[in-house]
């Protein structure tokens, strides 16, 4: 990192726009630097901190040069060292990014690269990185030109912007989308090249219009309130599970650990304690094999909730079983956190051995928790006869939770290849009978790829919002293909005015209605959906357009502007099916779009302009362009 | 136990029966005992009445308490309608009165609707009837009865269920002939199998968790609106009370304080002209709520438009908490005679509230420059609230039929925005007869779980329910009662469902099958088969092969059923000395099941004189098929298939499911 060649960038300008620019799936932070080449490598004051916070480079968002910039003279692109230097630059904005868990859409693009000084050995670039928020990416400013060598104080507005890098990532992870799930399927998102537009926190838009879903974490917008809140509770969901004819184990509330003692009693031991109302595993203290087991865990378990109950235990092993639309998805088995002896370590270095599996962290990219000692692993160990330094034998297995939540440092093992077809039947039919289309089932049976009706199993847990498996990271994009169609999108054209005059657009409307195509408009003097009016206010042309994305009743958009409002705000979407215009239109807007990758570009004749009462020639070819591709996979999406 | 005379005590025959499947043609579950007494003197009986009247607040004399009773069977019957009227009054969406099965001079034999989660209490509630009957007016324990008597009835409510809205579907649900389930809460399943749909209060199972969540954040809510192009009245988020003044002063007074999180008009304060006031506000809203807004204040009346699947159903304004002055009366007598009004009370389940000269009362009243003791000039409206809504005294007014199409087609883009399909919207608009495009207007609200109310929208609730389950949410059931002939009946008339396109669910030995899948294998009684079949959204037809007397105890897994086959009495029984009684327990089966039968019954000959005292039971079509041979067998099999095939029709065709993915 930063063994670049010799230069140092100082800012020159930086704009965050609302949208998008180069058909970049995130909206922009346009970066200007003054790249000048230095005598000395910049001296690095905090030596390594880069790659020991942050997480290494992705490759597939590597920097590139715009379209426009690519066909242009050698003279006119930056050379083999400056090239490398913005990479190396570009590269600390991506990790940061995505470190502080703001997934980054596609790497940035350069387009602009002009000489200057009088030497003519500067350079000013002008980048165009996406990002999940281009405005909090600001944040990162200061302590990105210091690592490029500026020294300069930052700007004023910046001032109080983190020049250290973890206070930096400590604000940056406060603006990221909660939850794990939503980052995955975020990244899906922009690798399958599905629009997302965030509404909320961790509730997320993925398409556009008639073909748009919404989640929030891996809730669809499928999920009932009543499902989910069913599912929440695992007294209530446990007694629906009981009376549709499924395994699970017997189960009762207890409100003191006088009543759990008397009641584990009758049941016999072994035994669970666990929360009622908690997701994740949290408080879960399983394999009580006693009554003074169960008293310690009571204890631990009432930490965390005071809605407690107590569960026979059942024999065998703990499987999350993944359901997606009626189809078993994923199946993991989880070993709960533990070391496998290699007959020369004690625990305490097999521990450190498992903690150096790099997907075992703390930071939020973290797939997996390092194993720690507690309490309970302690208590684990007493019961195994083993202590933290004493050597365990070879293919001897020490555990260290009851639980094998992932949280608590369980270790999930793919095996949905084994999966008996019954068990699978199982799980599907949980799903269907709760009316999730999307649930994570907690099963335990003592082998999964024997019928449950043969050896015995139990279904502990229905989770309406299961955690997405490290071991299927396949599985966000399934969901959202599976989710959207059409990669969520929907037709877009935009005609530059002055074609808008007339009352040609009724007609459009109409004809495509005839092809059972609702189309949304965005006017110079209003916002229509199909023929209704929403408004006949003169709105920004951006934030028309993201009214009628939200739309779900519309199958195409097209949008009449001359196009001069987007110059500023970005376009507000990022890539356009089609553009019509005459010749007339401004320069710069026609460079915005066609940097787009605009696929289809009509110019008309100015004489074939729309009129009050005529219908030009070129809105037949548009209905017909429309109506083709909104029709594709069956009507858009229409249910 | 001493007693008042010679009569007989009151006492139950081998104590109370709890059922927690349906007999006897009761759609509930329900109690079923025999009791053992005599005719009660009118004293007795009035002394039990004012008991339960003190013990019961709001209950309603059951007619025949009302009068002389007229013996014994009548003296049943009475205190059957007094512990339906508790279940009511209590809360318990109980609509179906208790009836006599059987009484003779000094017995009887009484089923007791009741819900699955009330059986215990209400037998309490049963057992303590009994005792204040039996106890002398002089005895010294009957000082105790009466907080007894409370404490059982609380127990009865609490046994219930919650939220208003609920008794109110259900009720609809049990006028509409609609099967009930009472999952899990306030969870309410309608409609069974392939047909059911599920309800929590107003929320539906297509009412996206999302949705409901984005709904319940004021701020997100509206951001969402706003970006729909929807018009909203602007807003700050405020952190403390320098921060509301600012924000108010940035957005122009008047402005309202609210909670962003809260529904129901908690913690609301509209039509604030000064930093006092605003001040004040927040700090009462703080109490509420740690996420407070200022809002500018949009002039305009404050209406709710219910949105049910992408139409305005219902239109409501909410006049705020005021009396109309008459040029004689006070203010504070005005008050007096609006909440002398029975539908204002103080409960939770009071239609209207009271209206409450309080403080912020005060305040208005100054602004008005009146007092409680000013006398308002005919005609003339004091306001009494700043906020509309019925919690803080506001009166509903139906105003669906004026409501301009305009206002209407923006409430429903307000519904669809948010992806609900059912809301209340709040809208403020001056007059909702005029388009909100000619006015102005502004949605201050969209509530994801909407209490429909009571007062206007009483009409609401059936047609909803219509619209939701199809049909009446009944599935084809054929009920075949007799083991020795299972495997004859099982085979052609599987066949025959499977002909209509059915997916059928079926209970036979120790198995349950929907479409040939094993759901379940192993150990079941005829209510728990049928319960995973009325869970199962596949089922779009049950069959259920009964071979044993379980039912007599659990009860019929379903309301009705369409057909009832015959087979022979050669039932099993687990309790050896019953086999003996053949006759008279297969006698009481049929008893239990038949009455739920509203299709044909096919038997095969038999004593005919208790065949006909049978035929009395049930308003189903008997059938005869004399024999046992292969076309007896067809004819039977045809018979069932027209009712099925009925039942398909009058319930509207095919199933209609909800666009849930995970049912395909």
């Amino acid at each position: 990192m930063m063994q670049g060649p010799p230069y140092t960038a100082s800012l020159v300008a930086a704009t965050a726009l609302r949208g998008f620019q180069h058909g970049l799936p995130q909206p922009c932070l346009q970066l200007t630097l003054l790249v000048q080449p230095v005598a000395q490598r910049p001296v690095q004051a905090v030596g390594d901190e880069v790659d020991s916070l942050l997480m290494p480079m992705r490759p597939g968002v590597p920097l590139r040069l715009s379209d426009e910039l690519h066909s242009a003279p050698t003279s006119q692109r930056p050379g083999h060292e400056l090239w490398s230097f913005l990479e190396a630059a570009h590269e600390l904005l991506v990790r940061v990014q995505e470190s502080a868990g703001w997934p980054v859409g596609a790497g940035a693009v350069v387009d602009a690269c002009d000489p200057q000084g009088t030497s003519g050995d500067g350079w000013q670039v002008r980048m165009c990185l996406p990002s999940l928020n281009p405005m909090k990416l600001m944040l990162a400013l200061p302590w990105f030109l210091v690592r490029l060598g500026d020294r300069r104080p930052p700007p004023a507005a910046l001032a109080k912007a983190p020049a250290i890098l973890p206070d930096l990532l400590g604000q940056m992870e406060r603006a990221a989308p909660s939850g794990t799930n939503t980052r995955l399927l975020l990244a899906a998102a922009y690798e399958l090249g599905v629009p997302v537009r965030a509404l909320a926190d961790s509730v997320m838009q993925y398409g556009w219009c008639a073909r748009s879903r919404w989640m929030d974490s891996s809730f669809t917008d499928a999920a009932s309130g009543i499902s989910t809140r069913l599912a929440r509770d695992k007294i209530q969901s446990s007694k629906l599970l009981r009376r549709a004819g499924f395994p699970v184990p017997e189960q009762v509330k207890v409100t003191s650990v006088e009543e759990a003692v008397a009641q584990a009693q009758r049941m016999g031991y072994p035994v669970v304690i666990k929360p009622s109302n908690l997701d994740g595993g949290r408080g879960v203290e399983a394999g009580l094999n006693d009554e003074s087991a169960l008293r310690k865990a009571y204890e631990r378990a009432r930490a965390h909730s005071d809605s407690l109950i107590l569960e026979k235990h059942v024999p065998g092993r703990d499987f999350r079983m993944g359901v997606l639309n009626g189809v078993l998805t994923w199946l993991t088995y989880r070993e709960p956190a533990g070391v496998w002896g290699d007959g020369v370590s004690t625990v305490s270095e097999l521990i450190d051995i498992s903690n150096q599996d790099p997907r075992r962290g703390t930071r939020r990219w973290s797939q997996m928790v390092p194993i720690t000692i507690n309490d309970e692993a302690e208590e684990l160990l007493a019961e195994q006869g083993r202590s933290l330094d004493g050597v365990v034998p070879a293919w001897t297995f020490v555990q260290l939770r009851r639980a094998a939540n992932t949280s608590s440092g369980g270790k999930p093992t793919d095996v949905i290849s084994t999966v008996h077809p019954e068990n699978a039947a199982l799980a599907v039919a949980v799903a269907r009978l709760f009316r999730l289309d999307i649930a994570g089932i907690d099963f335990i049976t003592p082998d999964i790829s024997r019928s449950w009706r043969e050896v015995g199993g139990a279904v502990c847990e229905v989770n309406g919002q299961p955690q997405f498996t490290v071991t299927r990271p396949d599985v966000p994009g399934r969901v959202i293909s599976e989710l959207v169609r059409q990669r969520g999108r929907v037709p877009v054209a935009v005609i530059l005015a002055p074609l808008a005059a007339g009352s040609w657009y009724g007609q459009v409307t109409r004809r495509l209605a005839e092809r059972s195509v609702r189309p949304g408009w965005a006017l110079p003097d209003g916002l229509c959906s199909g023929t209704d009016v929403l408004s006949r206010e003169r709105l920004h042309p951006f934030d028309q357009v993201q009214a009628l994305l939200l739309d779900t009743s519309l199958h195409a958009l097209l949008v009449v502007t001359d196009g001069l409002d987007w110059l500023e705000s970005g376009l507000p979407v990022d890539k356009v099916d089609l553009v019509i215009c005459d010749g007339s239109e401004d320069a710069r807007v026609a460079r915005l779009l066609r940097a787009s990758a605009v696929a289809n570009w009509w110019q008309v004749p100015p004489e074939q302009r729309a009129g009050d009462d005529g219908q030009p020639e070129w809105t037949d070819r548009l209905v017909e362009f429309i109506a083709e591709r909104a029709g594709l996979d069956g009507g858009c999406g229409i249910t | 136990m001493k007693q008042t005379d010679d009569r007989l005590p009151w006492r139950l025959l081998g104590g109370v029966q709890g059922l927690q499947g349906h007999a006897y043609g009761s759609r509930y579950p329900s109690l079923v005992f025999s009791i053992e007494g005599q005719a009660v003197v009118p004293e007795q009986m009035d002394r039990l009445w004012r008991m339960f009247e003190g013990a019961c607040e709001g209950i309603q004399q059951p007619e025949c308490l009302g009068r002389p009773l007229d013996g014994w069977a009548d003296a049943v019957q009475a205190l059957l309608a007094l512990w339906q009227a508790s279940q009511v009054t209590m809360g318990l969406p109980v609509f179906e009165a208790g009836r006599l099965l059987v009484a003779s001079s000094t017995q009887a034999r009484c089923v007791l609707p009741t819900l699955e989660s009330s059986r215990r209490a209400l037998a309490a509630v049963v057992y303590r009837t009994f005792e204040i009957l039996n106890t002398n007016k002089d005895d010294p324990r009957i000082g105790s009865l009466p907080d007894l008597l409370r404490q059982d009835l609380q127990r009865l409510g609490l046994a219930g269920v919650r939220g208003s809205n609920v008794p109110r579907f259900v009720r609809a649900a049990f006028d509409l002939g609609m099967p009930l389930t009472f999952l899990l809460g306030e969870v309410v399943q309608y409609g069974v199998g392939s047909r059911a749909r599920w309800m929590d209060s107003s929320f539906t199972d297509v009412t996206p968790a999302v949705s409901a969540k984005l709904a319940r954040n004021k701020f997100l809510a509206s951001a969402l609106l706003r970006q729909s192009g929807i018009p909203v009245p602007s807003h700050q988020r405020v952190a403390d009370v320098p921060d509301a003044v600012r924000a108010a002063g940035e957005l122009g007074y008047p402005v309202v304080v609210k909670p962003a999180d809260l529904d129901g008009g908690v913690g609301v304060e509209a039509g604030l002209c000064s930093e006092e006031e605003v001040r004040q506000a927040f700090e009462a809203a703080r109490q509420h709520s740690n996420q407070i807004l200022v809002e500018k204040h949009v002039e305009g009346r404050d209406y709710r438009l219910t949105v049910f699947q992408g139409e305005v159903i219902w239109a409501i304004e909410r006049v705020p908490a005021g009396v109309t002055g008459d040029g004689r009366h006070t203010v504070g007598q005005l008050v007096a005679m609006v909440n002398a009004d029975p539908r204002r009370g103080t409960g939770q389940h009071a239609p209207l509230k009271r209206i409450e000269l309080d403080e912020a009362a005060m305040a208005l009243m100054d602004r008005q420059g009146l007092t409680a003791d000013a006398v308002p000039e005919a005609g003339q409206f004091v306001r009494l609230r700043r906020a509309a809504n019925v919690a803080s005294g506001g009166t509903p007014v139906a105003v669906f039929e004026r409501s301009h199409p305009d206002n209407a087609r923006l409430a429903v883009r307000a519904a669809e925005a948010l992806r609900l399909d059912l809301a209340g919207i709040d809208m403020l608009i001056p007059d909702i007869a005029v388009s909100w495009r000619e006015s102005g207007a502004a949605i201050c609200e969209v509530n994801g779980q909407p209490n429909l109310g009571q007062t206007t929208a009483a009409h609401l609730y059936a047609p909803m329910l219509r619209q939701l389950v199809p049909g009446t949410g009944r599935i084809p059931v054929v009920v075949v009662l007799g083991a020795s002939d299972l495997p004859v009946w099982l085979e052609p008339l599987m066949s025959m469902l499977n002909e209509q396109g059915l997916n059928v669910g079926c209970m036979c030995g120790d198995q349950v099958t929907v479409g040939g899948e094993v759901v379940h294998r192993g150990a079941f009684t005829i209510l728990d088969g049928g319960r995973m079949l009325r869970l199962d959204r596949r089922v779009d037809a049950m069959l259920l092969m009964i071979n044993d007397d379980s039912v007599l105890r659990t009860g019929l897994p379903v309301e009705q059923f369409d057909a009832m086959i015959l087979a022979g009495d050669a039932l099993a029984s687990e309790d050896t000395k019953a086999r003996t009684h053949r006759p008279r327990w297969f006698e009481e089966i049929l008893r239990c099941t038949l009455p739920a039968c509203d299709g044909v019954v096919v038997f095969n000959g038999g004593d005919s004189s208790r065949m006909s005292l049978m035929k009395t039971l049930t308003p189903a079509v008997w059938r005869d098929i004399r024999g046992m041979d292969p076309s007896a067998i067809a004819a039977c099999v045809e018979a069932v298939r027209l009712c099925v095939a009925r039942r398909i029709a009058s319930d509207g065709g095919g199933s209609r499911r909800a666009p849930l993915a995970a049912s395909s």
